[in-house]
């Protein structure tokens, strides 16, 4: 996709000990500006995290692929490897 | 192995030990309970009549350098379901078990006497039977403290049940002590402590003073097995990295991003107080308050998910509530107070409940206007208040979801043969509903836990919103799941098991090494197949049709935010689950 220079908002949730990689959030919430263009992968990137540790992503709720792009307002959840039951 | 069964007749106070007989050998926890029950109650017996038996089974590796390895079964004729029902429960009692090489004790009959409140002990001389009518009516807390006063705290594990069970109520549990004596952990699903409470026995204490740990067939390969499953699951990032951490409610958060985390009885996907009930808030609270974020409920566990959970003055509250308890009373029931959610549990803990089915209840109850959702403290109420002292209506919520729902006039009640879901919508997760379904258990997520697929990207993929696969895949989990059900290991085992060979493998030297026949994994899954055989065969003759197999039609009606779906597997393809196993 061309890059279109425009911002979004982006709501990213870190969770479990993907926390690590970004302290100053509250309850491993944290608001980032995004462009249009830039993908999940590109967060990871941006906060140091390794893709290996990311095991799955979620926006507004669905599941999808770290290179998949955002909307404006979107929430994003990112996990590491998790279980429990 | 040498090992025994006791017989344990309340009303003409005798204790029979038999060695444990040829065919049952290779039987452990729920395949031993589930074998007894098939063949020694009558399936259309009410579960309180002295027709049908409460058993209790440690598994195949009870007693083992085994990590996990002592979780314990326990079995009879459910008066929640109907149905046959085999629930288990971490804690000292499984491994005590193994210790005094007991592979079953079973209850039998009921008491002339119905004001007794009997103690039975089992050290390694035999069992005794003692009449102790001053527990009655005491909460598991006060009845562990006597116990201990009597039978001392050194080596001692006590299964008791609570008021609830004394009253015969169908959202009893039994508890099992952990390694502090506290009766945390609890054989919950099922309504069984009613039926401990039919036989007036009232606690089990276990003593293993000048017992030695069985070695087992061959102790140089039970250690190498032992040692080498211990580092499968260390280097799993489940159960060595995530589960140690953030205990069982690190799902918290992932399972309401999914759009699957029934909320306010289960209208729906999503709740908006999830980060201030989640895992990581839980652990962050713990910490904050010097409690301690990891705590094993048994001696040898490698994973330690549990933890103690503190008030704010950091006095012990209860342990750290789980996953299940902390949606159930939680998003469930509209409460984000995770202070609120530890006392419930302490209650329940103490009244002897199932904090499943307790949370689906008020749940229930809050929509048909008993109390209004997000009231904690009205909960907490109608459990110190009504449920303790045996009220009219302490009686009827103490009776499970169904009947509550009944009586308020819901008609949106999340029930499967009469016992209610667990924290995953099955609208939004499809797998979960087939094995809600179809499991002979009635509602149980860990029956075939699709959740690992459908979510997890544990041992696969299958999308949770699509109908297809979800069959084949609830049916292999379930096999496997009685399977390992039968060996004593904790669930949580699954999760590497699912990734790999290696730790099947593992646990077939285990079996092998501990009890000195061969174990293959064709023989372990054949295990798990006969389990559910003779579960599904008494549930037919109780009288279980397909019918039973359904989830509740508001369900299949009803479209649950965020995605908007319905469960819309067919019937016809429910009914495809178990048609090679019945």
């Amino acid at each position: 996709m061309k890059p279109s220079g425009e911002k979004i908002a982006v709501s990213l949730n870190l969770a479990a000990t993907l926390r690590d990689y970004e302290p100053e959030a509250t309850h491993g919430m944290v608001s980032v500006a995004l462009a249009q263009e830039n993908t999940a992968g590109y967060l990871l990137d941006h906060l140091r995290i390794p893709w290996r540790a990311a095991s799955f992503v979620f926006v507004d709720p669905m599941k999808r692929h770290l290179d998949d792009q955002r909307s404006n307002g979107a929430r994003v959840d990112i996990f590491p490897q998790i279980g429990g039951g | 192995m040498n090992q025994k069964i006791y017989r344990v007749n309340v009303r003409d106070r005798t204790i029979t030990e038999e060695p444990i007989p040829a065919a049952y050998r290779k039987l452990g926890g729920r395949g031993l309970t589930s074998a007894l029950v098939s063949a020694e109650v009558p399936p259309r017996c009410h579960p309180l009549s002295s027709e049908n038996k409460l058993i209790i089974a440690p598994g195949l590796l009870a007693g083992s350098l085994a990590s996990t390895s002592g979780r314990l079964s326990v079995g009879g004729k459910s008066p929640l379901t109907g149905g046959i029902k085999e629930s288990n429960a971490g804690g000292t009692a499984g491994q005590a078990l193994g210790w005094l090489g007991i592979a079953a004790i079973l209850l039998e009959d009921l008491p002339e006497d119905p004001e007794a409140r009997y103690v039975l002990k089992f050290n390694s001389e035999g069992g005794t039977l003692e009449n102790h009518p001053e527990l009655a009516g005491l909460g598991n807390y006060a009845t562990c403290d006597s116990l201990r006063a009597i039978y001392g705290a050194k080596s001692t594990s006590f299964l008791t049940i609570g008021p609830v069970g004394e009253l015969k109520l169908a959202a009893a549990s039994i508890a099992v002590t952990d390694r502090e004596g506290r009766p945390t952990r609890h054989a919950g699903r099922g309504g069984l402590g009613a039926v401990m409470g039919s036989k007036g026995v009232k606690a089990i204490v276990l003593d293993t003073a000048g017992v030695q740990r069985p070695k087992g067939h061959d102790p140089k390969a039970m250690q190498r097995a032992s040692q080498r499953l211990a580092k499968l699951m260390a280097d799993h990032p489940v159960s060595g990295e995530t589960l140690p951490l953030y205990g069982t409610n690190a799902l918290a958060e992932v399972i309401n991003a999914a759009g699957a985390y029934p909320t306010r009885n289960f209208s729906t996907g999503t709740f908006e107080g999830v980060h201030k009930i989640s895992g990581e808030t839980e652990r962050d609270t713990i910490l904050a308050r010097g409690g301690n974020p990891r705590h094993g409920c048994q001696a040898g566990c490698t994973i330690q998910c549990s933890s103690i959970y503190p008030g704010a003055d950091g006095d012990y509250i209860s342990k750290g509530p789980e996953y299940e308890t902390v949606w159930a009373n939680g998003a469930n029931c509209g409460i984000d107070d995770l202070d609120a959610i530890a006392q419930i549990d302490r209650l329940d803990d103490d009244l002897g409940l199932d904090t499943i089915e307790m949370g689906c209840v008020f749940a229930v109850a809050m929509e048909g206007g008993l109390l209004p959702f997000g009231d904690a403290s009205g909960v907490i109420r109608l459990l110190d208040e009504e449920i303790r002292h045996g009220t009219p209506l302490g009686r009827i919520l103490a009776s499970g979801t169904e009947t509550t729902g009944r009586i308020f006039g819901v008609c949106r009640i999340p029930c499967v043969k009469g016992q209610a879901m667990p924290a995953y919508d099955p609208r939004s997760i499809k797998g979960i509903g087939v094995t809600y379904a179809t499991s002979p258990m009635g509602a149980d997520h860990t029956a075939g836990y699709t959740i690992a697929q459908n979510v997890l990207h544990v041992g696969g993929q299958i999308p949770p919103l699509e109908t297809e696969g979800q069959v084949d895949l609830s049916r292999e989990l379930q096999i496997a799941t009685a399977a390992l059900d039968s060996t004593g290991l904790c669930l949580f085992v699954a999760f590497p098991m699912l990734d790999g060979p290696e730790v099947a493998e593992a646990l077939m030297e285990l079996l092998t090494a501990y009890r000195g026949e061969s174990w293959t994994l064709d023989d372990y899954l054949a295990l798990g197949r006969s389990t559910l055989h003779r579960e599904l065969d008494f549930n037919r003759r109780a009288g279980f049709s397909p019918v039973a197999d359904r989830l509740p039609d508001f369900m299949r009606r009803e479209a649950l935010p965020p995605h908007d779906s319905v469960f819309d597997i067919p019937d016809e393809e429910l009914d495809k689950v178990h048609e090679t196993i019945r």
